[in-house]
């Protein structure tokens, strides 16, 4: 700290000294003259006696510890003069470092934003999200409001409040008809957490069932963009009016990731959506701990109140964990997973980068030695030449990492904007993203951690050579040191590994995605629609007769699940003696003539559907599983009566029909391996959803389903959505996926290229007489060139041997998660190592050429 | 002939000397010379660096005050930690030169 002070009290030290030196000499020659001298013989020996001022001055500053400063200023100024005057080494340098530091900041902007920074309210450092284990060690989370009470009764010294909120996504019919995001929380949640109305009040604590609203900042802007207070104005959700009571600041955003439109009562959210158990209402729950109360404290005494609860079975809480969550994102396994292999990749791109400056490092100190053989034998120490060395790689580093904070935020920026806009069509609003004081110090400890890596395995390196072979110019004789070479060819041949590495993988993700978007799915994806109905029961069958008459509309039909919105549940059924599990669906008789397959054999009738007759429709795949000799119609499949099937199913069904296969879980799981059809009818328990096929122009029909969907009976909304739209939604992720693996290994690729192109015209200008002593030796242009570039091609060679098994690896983690990849991929496998060679040999190519037409008397004369 | 001091006793030498009382750099030169009855001389431009290295260390303090004949002159006063150092020191001291007495007077073993 002192040390810190004195450096910007500098000059009035320097003066402090020179003062008190002075009076030194004075006091002296005062004493001199007063034991008889004169004064000029006083003042020559008072001089003589003290000795050399400066020197002792110098001494001073190093036992104020001002050397290291001194030092470090001079390195600074030589690293910046030596720079500028290699501006191409510069130049490469700083933008390779501002490239792989500025993806790595980007992405530690994002996590910055949804984990570290922290909660917008108050005390967000005590908040955490409750959740409970059962006795099978199973998470039974969501209490009842009697057992939320029992939790505050019991916890009044530990816990300062707890809340619930839990925001979804809801259809507003007023003041405009379209999709919010509505926040439903308990009645103490501003109250608890800090938050003030910038206009009107939030909810007093006894209006926890009157149907009142806070606005949120955006939410205003979109339902009220110009009414600049719109207390006492109405939202309305269904049948349901909420009034306006408050609207709060930009800075209170709530505690979930998305902002809602509007916070409304917890009590509200169950009749909104409709739970159809009918059970009591259950809610998630958070809280503030109470100031120097530990989570363990705070657990122990909630595990006791919660084993009082008259809960039976699996739902019995064994212990219940308090989760600190203090940004919006808690640091769960889940986001620790993906947050590690993002930041795997990117660092992997750091340190690729690293190693080519290390590269360009050696090389250029290798044509150093003999400045550096100097320096050691002139007496500098070896200790100082490295700190030299270090400055300097540390300064360009700094550099690099000031540019890629700047590229990382605008990364970053774009990233959330992409996301915002494709969230954005489906209501949410999320926050936008910038850099703070924590991205500063990420970079700046990357950029120091990066010039401290690259820099130092040369500059150990560079300074330990003997001291007479060097200094006679041993560079330019035959044998050129072999351990700086066999290090270089390492690096280079782990940078081929790792741009393969990515570069494969980007591969298989794009190739998976045109794969996606030719996958068949059986169904025309453009014409074929979800309503995605916001209240379903009781308006269906009226809603349905209506849209049959539309001559807009090919077919309607009512489901129970519409396809490309997950994995199709099964059941385990008995056909012909064998044990089997099938995905099934429920639908109606119009389902096959919406999604236009043809029935071989013969479909419901409308009669089958609404009686739940026992027949079923099977997909072809199906039958041939099942019959492989064929004839499937008249057989019986029977469904076991089991956990997963309800006792409705259970029974014996007749096959009256086959259709076509079709993708009806996952697009990119492809079409259905087991595909069973039962009749059901709108109007049943579980049918609750519509689809329709749209002749002519979907956009005029879209508009009609709205109108008529407002005009059933109890208001229900809907928002027709394609299925081409909803099968988009999960490929954006392999597409975000491709993009970023892409985009880092054509970084990776271009590294590599640019680390080979300037080892090899290092080795060049390094062995040009080696290679004047061939061409004078009779030896072709051609020989000359085929010899730089074989040394290139080895390194390649041993990278793609190295990366190769690294691919495989990844490609069965890849297969075997959820994704369903097909891994192996023999193009991709086949183009990217090709690529990689074409590449690596033009950028090794154009100074190895520059050898080749060296003339040989030039270079065997320049010694 | 005063003789120069031994290398690494400077700093007891002026930790000594300030523990007499505040001095001003040159004060303790001529303390130096006085408490030792002028038998040992230092480089007198060495005493800063030994000073400013004191200082460094918190064993002594400085501050600027007049002087006897009326200049700005900065004063140093021991710590407490110096203060335990000198006397830790001293300690040391005392038992080499003990230890060195021994050795140098030593006479051969009788055969």
């Amino acid at each position: 700290m002192k040390i810190i002070q004195r450096l910007f009290r500098r000059r009035a030290i320097e003066n402090d000294m020179r003062e008190e030196m002075k009076f030194h000499l004075d006091s002296r020659i005062a004493t001199l003259v007063a034991r008889g001298m004169s004064p000029d013989e006083a003042a020559r020996t008072a001089r003589l006696e003290f000795g050399s001022t400066e020197a002792h001055r110098e001494e001073c500053r190093a036992a104020l510890g001002y050397r290291l400063w001194d030092e470090l200023r001079s390195d600074l100024r030589f690293a910046f003069r030596s720079l500028r005057n290699q501006p191409g080494y510069s130049a490469t340098a700083i933008a390779i470092l501002t490239l792989a530091i500025g993806v790595n900041s980007a992405l530690f902007i994002l996590i910055s934003h949804h984990v570290l920074k922290p909660l917008p309210i108050r005390g967000a450092d005590r908040h955490f999200d409750l959740t409970a284990l059962n006795t099978r060690v199973q998470p039974t989370g969501r209490w009842t409001a009697m057992e939320i009470d029992t939790f505050q009764q019991a916890s009044r010294q530990q816990v300062e409040g707890f809340y619930t909120a839990g925001t979804i996504q809801m259809l507003v019919l007023e003041p405009a008809q379209r999709l919010g995001l509505v926040s439903f929380v308990s009645g103490n949640y501003f109250r608890l957490l800090g938050g003030n109305a910038a206009v009107g009040r939030t909810f007093a604590e006894q209006e926890r069932r009157e149907a009142v609203a806070v606005l949120s900042h955006s939410g205003k802007t979109r339902f009220f963009a110009d009414d600049p207070a719109p207390i006492g104005k109405k939202l309305r959700i269904r049948t349901t009016v909420f009034t306006i009571i408050g609207v709060m600041p930009p800075e209170f955003i709530g505690t979930d990731p998305v902002v809602p439109d509007f916070w409304a009562g917890a009590e509200f959210s169950s009749t909104l959506r409709h739970l159809e158990d009918g059970g009591e209402p259950r809610y998630s729950l958070s809280g503030l701990l109470a100031p120097g109360v530990s989570l363990r404290q705070a657990e122990s005494v909630l595990t006791a109140a919660a084993s009082r609860f008259s809960r039976t079975g699996d739902e019995q809480v064994a212990q219940v964990q308090l989760k600190p969550r203090s940004g919006f994102v808690g640091m769960d396994e889940n986001f620790v997973i993906i947050a590690g292999v993002g930041f795997a990749a990117f660092s992997m791109v750091l340190v690729i980068a690293c190693a080519n400056l290390a590269n360009l490092c050696l090389a250029r100190a290798a044509s150093r030695t003999h400045e550096i053989a100097m320096r050691l034998s002139l007496g500098a120490s070896r200790a100082r030449l490295v700190r030299q060395l270090l400055t300097e790689s540390t300064f360009v580093a700094g550099v690099g990492a000031a540019g890629g904070v700047v590229l990382g935020a605008f990364a970053a920026q774009q990233a959330q904007t992409y996301l915002a806009t494709l969230a954005g069509g489906m209501g949410i609003a999320l926050l936008p993203v910038d850099a703070d004081w924590r991205v500063l110090l990420f970079a700046g400890a990357v950029g120091i951690i990066a010039g401290l890596a690259f820099g130092l395995l040369p500059a150990i390196e560079v300074t330990a050579p003997s001291l007479t072979v060097s200094t006679k110019r041993e560079h330019s004789s035959f044998a050129g040191r072999v351990r700086p070479r066999r290090m270089r060819n390492i690096l280079i041949a782990g940078q081929v590994a790792s741009s393969l590495v990515l570069l494969i993988s980007a591969g298989i993700l794009i190739r998976h995605i045109q794969s996606l978007n030719v996958t068949s799915t059986g169904y025309d994806l453009d014409r074929t629609f979800d309503l995605r109905l916001d209240r379903p029961q009781p308006a269906l069958p009226a809603l349905l007769a209506l849209l049959e008459q539309q001559p807009a509309l090919a077919a309607v039909t009512a489901v129970r699940r519409v396809p490309l919105y997950g994995a199709m549940p099964q059941y385990r059924a008995t056909a012909g003696g064998r044990s089997v599990r099938l995905s099934y669906n429920y639908v109606d008789h119009r389902f096959f003539e919406t999604l236009a397959l043809p029935v071989e054999g013969r479909g419901f009738t409308a009669q089958e559907a609404a009686s739940n007759a026992r027949v079923m429709v099977i997909s072809q795949a199906t039958a041939r599983a099942l019959w492989p000799s064929g004839a499937p119609f008249g057989q019986s499949i029977t469904i076991d009566r089991s956990d997963d099937a309800d006792s409705q199913a259970a029974g014996t069904y007749q096959v009256i029909g086959v259709v076509p296969d079709v993708v009806s879980g996952w697009i990119f799981r492809g079409k259905d391996t087991t595909a069973v059809y039962f009749p059901a009818a709108a109007g049943q328990k579980q049918i609750g959803s519509a689809m329709v096929r749209i002749n002519g122009q979907p956009a005029s029909a879209i508009a009609t389903i709205r109108k008529l969907c407002a005009g059933v009976a109890d208001a229900t909304g809907c928002e027709p959505t394609s299925l081409r739209e909803v099968s988009g939604v999960w490929r954006f992720a392999f597409e975000a996926a491709a993009a970023v693996a892409g985009a880092l290994g054509i970084l990776a690729l271009l590294l590599t290229a640019v680390g080979l192109y300037s080892v090899t015209s290092y080795a060049v200008v390094h062995r040009r007489r080696e290679i004047g002593v061939h061409l004078a030796l009779g030896a072709s242009p051609s020989q000359v060139m085929r010899r730089m570039l074989a040394e290139a091609w080895r390194c390649v060679i041993i990278g793609v041997a190295l990366g190769l098994p690294v691919c495989l690896l990844l490609s069965r983690f890849m297969n075997a998660s959820v994704f369903g990849i097909e891994a192996f991929d023999l193009r991709t496998y086949a183009v990217v190592p090709v690529m990689l060679a074409l590449i690596t040999t033009l950028a090794c190519a154009v100074p190895a050429r520059r050898a080749a037409r060296m003339d040989p008397m030039a270079s065997l004369r320049e010694e | 002939m005063p003789s120069s001091i031994l290398p690494g006793t400077l700093d007891l030498l002026i930790l000594k000397a300030v523990s007499l009382g505040p001095q001003h750099g040159y004060g303790v030169l001529l303390r130096i010379e006085q408490i030792s009855g002028s038998s040992l001389t230092i480089e007198q431009g060495a005493l800063y660096p030994a000073l400013y290295r004191l200082e460094t260390q918190s064993l002594i303090s400085a501050e600027w005050g007049q002087s006897e004949n009326n200049r700005r002159a900065k004063f140093y006063t021991l710590t407490a930690a110096g203060r335990r150092r000198l006397k830790d020191e001293l300690a040391n001291w005392s038992q080499l030169v003990e230890g060195m007495a021994l050795a140098l007077g030593a006479k051969a073993p009788a055969r």
